[in-house]
């Protein structure tokens, strides 16, 4: 991985790639914030997901990943994924309800 | 292995039958014991968390998120987006066709999101930014012109609730297991009822129907029975809730307790033993059973 951004910083990791084997991934927090990671389009989304939650300093768990409203597993990659350049990231609080007493 | 008892597959019968056909029964595998299945699949003894145990189609769920639907646990939104995921599967593959549309859990947590941005500050939302959240994601947005109901399964402040605007009459119910005196819902309301509002509006506009106001009602329902069940009872809102009191005067049953702790079992082994779920023989392996 080569490292994230947020969206203020290093306007050339939001450019989009020619395709190659790197790939620039959007990660948008729930109160919008955005973190750029550019990643090896076969290296695992863990990695990023790693990378957002130290970033973010969040713990891991509390955290769900989704592209398209459907979750993302640590190990996919983009590549199987198909993610292409620029694509978002939703990153969303985890959250449950019980009763609210 | 052991045979599932007979009084087992008894209790997932009568369940089957009490919600008056919402939900199909697992599987009629006589080698399958469904109580093992549900032990399994909902205890630490599914020993890594990460591990996917069901994945239909794009909807995905690990053994940690199905360990909310052991007993007592509480129902957290990776199962609600499962859950809302599922109905849509189902009825496009078993009727072939839409009556229900969901937003994801994730939808209302981000109008949530949005009340903390100053009013002037707030960009408003686009066609594709409803999308984003939108199930059926293959269809676009007005395919709500001919749907039945829209859902919105909300979460906070540890409890879950659900608005459901009838897209024929455009009038919008609110659906809360704890009923409707909680002060601190309203504004959530509020923000909920514009944000659909101006999502219906836009479809009218692209659609060259007239602008109807959306008509809103608290609706009277059973009060959940317990402090953790109301994700389970919004679940079951969003498969068997239209607004007729068809559950012995009532338009949702009035579960007890035990039901719902059925239910719980029943779901589990409904998603995992699902035709389609491609880690079913995985769930078996588990279990110690063969497909």
């Amino acid at each position: 991985m080569s490292g994230a951004t947020n969206n203020n910083n290093n306007e050339e990791d939001k450019k989009p790639s020619k395709l190659g084997t790197h790939i620039t991934l959007k990660v948008k927090g729930q109160n919008d914030n955005e973190v750029f990671f550019r990643i090896k389009r076969n290296t695992q989304l863990k990695k990023l997901m790693d990378g957002y939650c130290d970033r973010e300093s969040v713990d891991f768990d509390s955290i769900v990943f989704l592209f398209d409203g459907h979750p993302l597993r640590a190990e996919q990659t983009p590549d199987e994924l198909e993610l292409e350049d620029g694509d978002e990231i939703d990153a969303m609080e985890h959250q449950i309800g019980g009763s609210a007493f | 292995m052991e045979g599932a008892s007979t009084d087992d597959k008894g209790r997932d019968l009568v369940i089957a039958n009490f919600v008056d056909g919402g939900i199909h029964a697992p599987s009629t595998n006589e080698n399958i014991d469904f109580s093992i299945v549900y032990k399994t699949c909902t205890s630490m003894l599914c020993d890594d968390g990460a591990v996917v145990l069901v994945e239909v189609s794009n909807n995905m769920l690990t053994c940690t998120d199905l360990q909310c639907l052991k007993p007592r646990a509480k129902i957290d939104n990776m199962v609600m987006l499962f859950a809302t995921g599922m109905i849509v599967y189902n009825e496009l593959h078993i009727a072939g066709m839409i009556s229900r549309c969901f937003f994801n859990p994730f939808f209302a947590t981000m109008v949530m999101e949005r009340l903390k941005i100053p009013k002037k500050k707030r960009e408003p939302l686009t066609q594709t930014d409803y999308h984003h959240w939108f199930q059926p994601q293959s269809f676009a947005l007005n395919v709500l012109l001919r749907a039945q109901f829209l859902f919105v399964p909300s979460v906070g402040d540890d409890h879950w609730w659900c608005y459901a605007v009838n897209c024929q009459s455009r009038e919008l119910f609110i659906l809360d297991p704890l009923g409707h005196k909680r002060r601190s819902r309203k504004k959530i309301d509020k923000a909920i009822v514009a944000t659909l509002q101006e999502l219906f509006n836009m479809i009218d506009i692209d659609s060259n129907y007239k602008e109807q106001e959306l008509n809103v009602i608290e609706e009277d329902l059973p009060v959940q029975p317990n402090t953790y069940d109301c994700g389970m009872l919004v679940i079951k809102y969003m498969e068997l809730w239209d607004h007729t009191p068809k559950f012995d005067g009532n338009k949702i049953p009035d579960y007890t307790t035990d039901q719902l702790q059925v239910l719980r079992k029943q779901m589990v082994c409904e998603w995992t033993l699902h035709k389609d779920n491609v880690h079913r023989s995985l769930v078996l392996k588990k279990c110690g059973m063969a497909d």
